[in-house]
């Protein structure tokens, strides 16, 4: 029992109570203590009802405050004997009972948040967790009460529903006028911002929408002003233009020739220009055309012009050799002949060194590309390392933010002693509950041997009398003797089976009176006596209280 | 005795085993840029046989500012005078355009330079063939210069291909050529690319211009800004991502997919009229005579371009130091189709027929 009472004393500080250390049992609580108790796990069930904690001094006033607090217990369910007595008068297993169902009854505390180091991804799930949640909790509208898609779950929170009213993302231009020069950059602006928080609504309408209405709010305050100008403008401009028009009143015939004539002369003009427009154009594809044919003349003068040039070189430097022509020639042959001999010469020189330089060339090249691939062989390795390395850092993280979280609940765990102490208990009682259960089944076996051992004795008590009353009823006629001895022997057994009837009945009624005892005690623990005696005082003092009372009143 | 002066330049190309490619010798010199632009053309780039099932392109030509080079490459297996070196690539920088030539001479070259494993050796015959116009091997018998005509080049063109590939639709090449227009010409790869731009300036044969022709060009800032200063060109790429530079073309060729794409820019050029519906037509009809060989076929395709700028001329109200002249009005005067006129006025501009 010091456990539970343990356990009770320990959840009442927890809601508050203020329990002094020594108050370790509920025999030891007194009136003012129960009722704060009682009052607060009923204020944790019923957080609407409104029960004072303090005990009035009143008996009265005491009686309805115990009173209420039975009523509300009932109301929760509490099937047991309870009266305001009961609170006023503790009873230690009374109140224990009351104690335990209050705190079963107990709002399970929400799982606190506590203050674990977590990612953005983490809060991001768990913001779509939520959210989802809260959609999925609605219940179902439909489609005419959603106008646009949109369900408005609170004055300033909303979602998309269903497929109706999804769009595709339309955009249009926005035109400023000119003239305001100074606001443009504003109007772009803003223009621009709208752009942006449509497209972020449409990808993300969770976050955006606060900012979307803002947004929407600030953007019509602006067109409202530009709207205005505009319409300032358009007056300006009209005013004007009506104005003469008023003043001369001219006839509908009149009109209409002044219209035609000016029509005409308007035609004429027309037809003029768009004459002048095709000769302008006749004569600017003939120009085109001259040009094309001119670029290309060039091109072909030019090249025609080099060549020529180039044949009168050549001509020039024949006709200076013509007077010796063949003699000439021969040189020139022979000249020819020896120049490309000599460059032929030149080319094996130039060979002799060029062909070692490439073989030079190609050495090193090869070299080069052989530590170019052991430098990229590296440089994987490298990679690969520093991708471990990376992967490494990133399970140390992992394991880092593991630590954290655990060492966190850790914490949690260890301020929270009740729970621990909690199952260390409910497992010593478990072994507890064990160890007498086997202590029963020990009883139990060995009620059983005893029964089978009277069983058989009794049976080996029948077995032997039959057999000595058949022995002695034979001998009984001719023997007097034996007849007496008979005679014995049947009274002898009848006594005993009374006898053995009689050791049965007071252990019945030693069982009787051991229940008969606990009862006792049970009900003398109740303390009836002692409570009506209270009770009766109690009444005593209401009704003096209610005389002093009505003599007030009278007086 | 002839010279051949249209040689102007001898080099090679060299991947090692270290799969280094390197620009190792060269007569008498080509300058740093040009050796870059051959090393990007020489495909010398990918692993010979990692080419998958399409064999690598031995001979290959390019033409740029002028110039014609081509490329011979060769592989080296016999590595007893060339140990280092797994292939080769010889270059030809010549100023004329004529494939059949310059595959010979570069064969040979490249005959001689695998045996010897010396440069002099191509020297030797290079400077041989410069003074005499010809060069003679124990092997590989004899080039001479002379063999190979210039008109023979031009005139091998397979224009028959170009004309059944796409049928009808080949008038948009013509139209594109006639009009002195940019054309580009996508195939991944490189012979039949080169195959098929080699027969498109025969499509305008009377110009015998080949130096519209840059049958193997590629994405990159030189080249690109070679192909902007340009008025007119046949551009071949192996890159399929030039469709997208619509500024570099009017008409491109999509080979591979036989499509043909007018830019945007460029359609009101290439309005179709009745004298096209014609010209498409006959050449359909010459490509489908299997009679007539490819020299024919461009024979009478330019006879029909012939009669075209006769029907020009004669459409033309004045003469001047021989020049017809026509002048926008006069084509006017003809109350021609719109198409027709357009056609006209633009082939007037493109032949020099505008009064300046």
């Amino acid at each position: 029992m010091e456990e539970v009472d343990h356990i009770i004393t320990h959840t009442l500080k927890q809601l508050g109570c203020d329990i002094d250390d020594e108050v370790r049992r509920l025999h030891d609580f007194t009136t003012e203590l129960v009722v704060e108790g009682v009052v607060r796990c009923l204020q944790q069930i019923l957080p609407d009802k409104n029960l004072s904690s303090h005990v009035p001094p009143s008996m009265a006033a005491k009686y309805r405050l115990g009173s209420a607090l039975a009523e509300a217990c009932t109301e929760l369910g509490y099937k047991g004997e309870i009266g305001y007595q009961t609170f006023l008068y503790s009873n230690d297993s009374e109140l224990r009972k009351i104690f335990i169902f209050l705190i079963e009854k107990l709002p399970k505390e929400a799982e606190k948040v506590t203050d674990e180091p977590l990612g953005k991804s983490d809060l991001l799930n768990r913001a779509i967790a939520e959210e989802l949640s809260r959609q999925l909790k609605l219940p179902w509208l439909p489609n005419y009460c959603k106008p646009n898609g949109l369900r408005w779950s609170s004055p300033n929170k909303w979602h998309r529903e269903g497929c109706r009213g999804t769009h595709a993302l339309h955009t249009c231009n926005l035109f400023v006028p000119r003239d305001i020069t100074d606001s443009n950059s504003k109007v772009v602006q803003v223009s621009h911002c709208h752009f942006w928080v449509v497209t972020n609504l449409y990808l993300n309408p969770l976050f955006a929408s606060s900012v979307y209405l803002d947004f929407i709010i600030i953007s019509s305050h602006h067109a409202k002003k530009y709207f205005i100008i505009f319409m300032q403008d358009e007056k300006n401009i009209e005013v004007p233009v009506t104005g003469p028009a008023l003043k001369k009143p001219d006839t509908e015939e009149d009109l209409k020739s002044r219209r035609e004539e000016e029509l005409k002369t308007l035609q004429s003009e027309v037809d003029e220009l768009s004459r002048q427009l095709e000769q302008l154009e006749l004569q600017m594809k003939q120009y085109n055309a001259s040009l094309q044919q001119i670029g290309e003349q060039i091109l072909c003068e030019e090249a025609k012009n080099k060549e020529l040039e180039e044949i009168y070189k050549l001509r020039k430097r024949t006709f200076d050799l013509l007077p010796d022509a063949d003699n000439n020639l021969k040189k020139l042959q022979e000249v020819v002949e020896a120049s490309g001999q000599r460059l032929v010469v030149l080319a094996r020189q130039w060979e002799k060194h060029r062909a070692p330089l490439i073989e030079q060339y190609r050495h090193l090249k090869e070299l080069s590309s052989q530590r170019l691939s052991e430098t990229q062989r590296k440089l994987e390795e490298i990679k690969s390392l520093r991708e471990k390395m990376k992967d490494c850092a990133d399970e140390a993280r992992s394991k880092d933010d593991l630590y954290k979280q655990l060492l966190a609940e850790y914490e949690r765990l260890t301020k929270d002693v009740n729970r621990s102490a909690y199952t260390r208990r409910i497992i010593e009682i478990l072994a507890n509950i064990k160890k007498q259960r086997e202590e029963i089944d020990k009883v139990l076996i060995d009620t059983k041997a005893i029964q089978k051992e009277i069983n058989q004795l009794s049976g080996k008590l029948d077995r032997t009398f039959t057999v000595t009353d058949e022995l002695i009823f034979r001998d009984a006629k001719k023997d007097e003797a034996v007849r007496k001895a008979y005679k014995y022997l049947a009274a002898l057994h009848e006594n005993c089976s009374s006898l053995i009837q009689t050791v049965e009945e007071t252990g019945t009624i030693i069982r009787e009176i051991r229940d008969l005892e606990d009862q006792i005690e049970q009900e003398s623990q109740k303390k009836v006596a002692d409570n009506l005696e209270r009770i009766t005082a109690d009444y005593k003092q209401m009704k003096q209280e209610n005389s002093s009372l009505m003599t007030q009143l009278k007086a | 005795m002839e010279i051949s002066s249209d040689l102007v330049a001898v080099g090679l190309i060299e991947r090692d085993t270290n799969n280094d490619i390197l620009w190792t010798w060269s007569y008498p010199s080509i300058a740093y840029e040009k050796r870059n632009l051959l090393i990007q053309k020489c495909g010398l780039e990918c692993e010979p046989g990692s080419g998958g099932p399409i064999p690598p392109v031995t001979f290959r030509y390019c033409h740029h500012h002028r110039a014609w080079y081509y490329i011979y490459t060769t592989e080296v297996f016999d590595a007893d005078k060339l140990p280092k070196v797994r292939q080769f690539a010889l270059v030809l920088q010549t100023l004329e355009f004529n494939p059949e030539k310059y595959v010979n001479l570069s064969r040979i070259l490249s005959k001689i330079y695998c045996k010897m494993g010396d440069p002099t050796a191509i020297l030797n015959l290079y400077l041989s063939v410069i003074i005499r116009g010809s060069c003679t091997t124990e092997e590989n018998g004899t080039f001479l210069s002379r063999e190979f005509d210039q008109k023979a080049a031009f005139a091998a063109s397979p224009i028959r291909n170009v004309i059944n590939t796409f049928g009808l639709e080949s008038i948009l090449i013509y139209t594109a050529l006639i009009l002195k227009k940019r054309i580009i010409v996508y195939h991944h790869e490189l012979d039949a690319l080169l195959s098929f731009m080699r027969a498109l300036p025969a499509l305008v044969w009377h110009r015998q211009n080949w130096n519209i022709l840059y049958p193997y060009m590629e994405l990159s800032e030189s080249e690109c800004a070679e192909l902007i200063s340009l008025k007119t060109y046949a551009a071949g790429f192996t890159d399929a991502s030039v469709e997208t530079r619509t500024d570099l073309y009017d008409v491109f060729v999509n080979l591979a997919a036989t499509e043909i794409t007018v830019a945007s820019h460029a359609k009101e050029a290439f309005g179709m009229s009745k004298t096209h519906k014609d010209i498409a037509m006959f050449m359909v009809r010459q490509a489908e005579n299997t009679e007539l060989s490819n020299q024919d076929i461009i024979r009478e395709i330019s006879s029909k371009t012939m009669e075209l700028l006769n029907n020009l001329k004669s459409l033309s109200s004045e003469e001047e130091d021989g020049h017809p002249v026509v002048t926008l009005e006069s084509l006017k005067e003809h109350k021609l189709a719109a198409s027709l006129e357009n056609f006209l006025w633009n082939l007037a501009v493109a032949e020099g027929f505008v009064k300046v």
